[in-house]
């Protein structure tokens, strides 16, 4: 199990013993935690038959947030990171190394003490990092032929949109989003799942 | 009692966090090149043009399917589309003389152009690069020889949906994947449906990065003016998340004024 999995768990499984002390997103409260994405929800397959797959593939990462008050709601800017030597989705070939840097500013509303409401616009970088240095030789059907191996890095800047809520007690946080890409396009649009531990500093 | 609806939406999320941890796969996708990998065609749109000549009646839309399988990729970079049909030949195409590129053609002789026509039911080939190693020339040949078991008029839809966008993907640069459930596999004979994995959607994103930052339409462009095959297109789904965040607005309103009342 990789390092960010057993972070990720770990957070999860300290809020399942919190005692619940409710309240919404704290005004000017940092949090730091960690997180999954589900990328591309119903749109990937991992079978040999091409079925689809309900869930998508698994990006973890680092997460921080911090809300700032704008009249009765909130700015919540978050951070979504994670190094590339750590949990980047790996190829069985080691020949490329896929990572997803995500920036969001949603509007959150505090709807009770036990639950908040957020949305807005996500930057999202898509990287995919060759590390291959040669050839392979992959079969054809009837014989083999030869292919080459990525070895640069490219990157990939996407917008998208958040809707999600986050369920808040003790001083943890914990959020399950929704991310809309290409909400605007007949033939990109396609979601994730986005959900997150953190701890609150206030 | 709300100690329980926490407890439960803990527990839900590390459900869902469950489903999210069973899903990796592998991944290793390829390049076509010679001693160096292509770059991919320039440009941030790309025409295939088909000769229908020989060709299953429904090839138009095929290749619309086809088509649609990578532009469905939200972190790609290029708009694919079915360009006019053309009346260039098979010789000329492979002779590297089209006056349009990529081209599309149906063969009724596999073995002509070097081909096994029972286990081949399409190939690209003929790709050419210019001096900065980008793709500038591709040929997509089906196989479309009478008594043949790979020919694509006897072939489940699905399957050839499936074979045009393996072949288009060799026309856009890509090489084969070892990956069993990537489109880029070299066997296609337990494909049941024409889809992506992730290992696909790397590989195309490596070629041609989508930068809604420099140039490309940021949350993807427009629907309505930007069909698929540049028709104006809007459905219903395109409506739902704008009027989600008017009916979540209208009850956020709706809470506040409760409150101070």
């Amino acid at each position: 199990m990789s390092v960010a999995r057993r972070l990720w768990l770990g957070l999860a499984g300290l809020m399942c013993l919190t005692p619940a002390h409710l309240f919404g997103a704290k005004p000017k409260s940092l949090e730091f935690g960690a997180g999954v994405t589900s990328w591309q929800l119903m749109q990937l397959t991992t079978k040999p038959s091409g079925d689809r797959n309900t869930t998508g593939t698994s990006f973890y990462h680092l997460h921080t947030q911090y809300h700032l008050p704008v009249g009765k709601s909130l700015i919540s800017p978050w951070l979504h990171y994670m190094p590339d030597s750590l949990s980047a989705v790996e190829s069985s070939s080691k020949s490329s190394r896929t990572s997803l840097l995500a920036l969001g500013a949603p509007y959150v509303s505090n709807l009770s003490g036990v639950f908040d409401l957020s949305t807005g616009p996500v930057l999202l970088q898509y990287t995919v990092n060759g590390t291959g240095n040669g050839s392979e030789t992959l079969n054809n059907g009837e014989s083999s032929s030869v292919f080459l191996q990525p070895d640069q890095r490219t990157s990939s800047t996407t917008f998208a949109w958040q809707v999600g809520s986050a369920w808040n007690y003790s001083s943890f946080r914990t959020g399950a989003d929704l991310l809309f890409q290409g909400p605007l396009s007949h033939t990109k649009r396609s979601f994730s799942l986005m959900l997150t531990a953190a701890w609150v500093k206030s | 009692m709300l100690n329980r609806v926490t407890q439960s939406s803990v527990i839900v999320t590390l459900l869902l966090a469950a489903g999210t941890l069973a899903s990796d796969g592998a991944f290793a996708f390829t390049l076509i090149g010679a001693g160096r990998a292509v770059k991919g065609w320039a440009g941030n749109a790309l025409e295939l043009h088909v000769n229908t000549d020989n060709c299953p009646d429904e090839v138009d839309d095929l290749m619309d399917k086809a088509i649609a399988i990578w532009n469905e990729v939200p972190t790609l970079g290029i708009l694919l589309k079915r360009g006019d049909d053309t009346r260039i030949t098979i010789d000329e195409a492979l002779a590297g003389a089209a006056s349009i590129t990529p081209t599309v053609h149906c063969v009724t002789s596999m073995a002509a152009v070097g081909l096994n026509p029972a286990v081949i039911p399409g190939v690209a080939t003929g790709q050419q690069v210019d001096s900065k190693g980008r793709l500038n020339y591709g040929v997509l040949i089906l196989n479309a020889e009478e008594g043949a078991a790979a020919n694509v008029k006897t072939l489940d839809e699905e399957l050839v949906v499936d074979v045009i966008a393996h072949e288009i993907g060799h026309i856009l640069g890509l090489g084969h994947s070892s990956d069993t459930s990537a489109l880029m596999y070299y066997d296609a004979s337990k494909r049941k449906k024409a889809s992506l994995a992730q290992d696909d959607v790397d590989g195309i994103t490596y070629l041609y990065p989508r930068d809604e930052l420099n140039g490309d339409d940021p949350f993807g462009g427009c629907a309505v003016i930007k069909g698929q095959q540049g028709r104006a297109t809007i459905d219903a789904t395109l409506l739902a998340l704008p009027a989600f965040l008017y009916l979540l607005t209208r009850f956020l309103q709706q809470r506040r004024r409760m409150r101070k009342a």
